[in-house]
């Protein structure tokens, strides 16, 4: 009989992630995965029923994983400024840590695994950053917006940064690090176009 | 737990699955699956008591390729 090994699941997770990035979802197979874990097909079809089983328990997995790192240290009752400041230091963090996870992720919003893996971050992550935008708006901090609105000037900006980090290159090919004097550059611009 | 075995089959079609359910109906087997997405169309067989050389002659007799995976 055949049992679980905790270490070779990590490696299986990891690979995986590289795997779809790499290939794309429909050239992922679960016998390429084997190979480059140096494991059985056998193996891995005891963890996981089908290959469509290892793509949403890699991708929740990792999507749990990114809330969890993205919460770490954040408190809904924080001023504007500081929650949006922890924010983006977590967000920022993980991404520049976890590039191809980011890329996963970009890949799944595109595909029938969406729903799937989005509903594990849905919870915890959203009710405490809804809260952490309310209380600012009750506070007179910032105007009230449409959650859109709001989302998309308080982390676009930062994302596009980490983006040309991960790249190596920014527009037209110039070489491009993200350094903390930049995104703390940008993040006052940022604060500016939302705090009253 | 259970076994497991694993198998690298041909099977694909909705109708292939069918001709595969007849198979196993009445055998000891508490699960199972064929893994269409995956280029090795796995079948996965869940059983504590069926072995590998009567799923591979029984399915490999209704005239499919079933090779078992190690």
């Amino acid at each position: 009989m055949r049992t679980r090994n905790t270490v070779k699941e990590e490696l299986v997770k990891q690979k995986a992630i590289e795997l779809i990035v790499k290939d794309g979802l429909e050239n992922f197979s679960v016998n390429k995965l084997a190979k480059a874990c140096g494991i059985s097909v056998a193996t891995l079809y005891i963890y996981y029923k089908d290959k469509d089983d290892l793509i949403v328990k890699v991708a929740v997995e990792g999507a749990r994983q990114m809330s969890a790192e993205v919460l770490k240290g954040f408190d809904p009752d924080a001023s504007f400024e500081e929650g949006l400041r922890q924010q983006w230091r977590n967000r920022s963090r993980h991404m520049m840590e976890n590039p191809m996870a980011a890329q996963l992720f970009e890949l799944l919003r595109g595909s029938t695994y969406h729903d799937e893996v989005y509903k594990v971050i849905v919870g915890d992550f959203t009710k405490s950053l809804g809260a952490f935008m309310e209380n600012a708006i009750k506070r007179g901090e910032i105007d009230p917006l449409p959650m859109e609105v709001y989302w998309s000037v308080a982390f676009a900006p930062m994302y596009n940064l980490v983006r040309f980090h991960n790249e190596g290159k920014s527009i037209g090919g110039r070489r491009f690090t993200l350094t903390e004097e930049l995104l703390w550059q940008t993040f006052d611009l940022v604060l500016k176009a939302l705090k009253k | 737990m259970n076994n497991i075995l694993v198998f690298k089959t041909n099977i694909q079609s909705e109708e292939d699955l069918l001709v595969i359910e007849r198979l196993l109906t009445g055998m000891e087997v508490d699960d199972w699956n064929v893994d269409r997405k995956d280029i090795d169309c796995v079948l996965r067989i869940v059983s504590n008591t069926v072995t590998e050389c009567q799923i591979s002659s029984l399915v490999t007799e209704a005239g499919f390729f079933c090779e078992e995976l190690l």
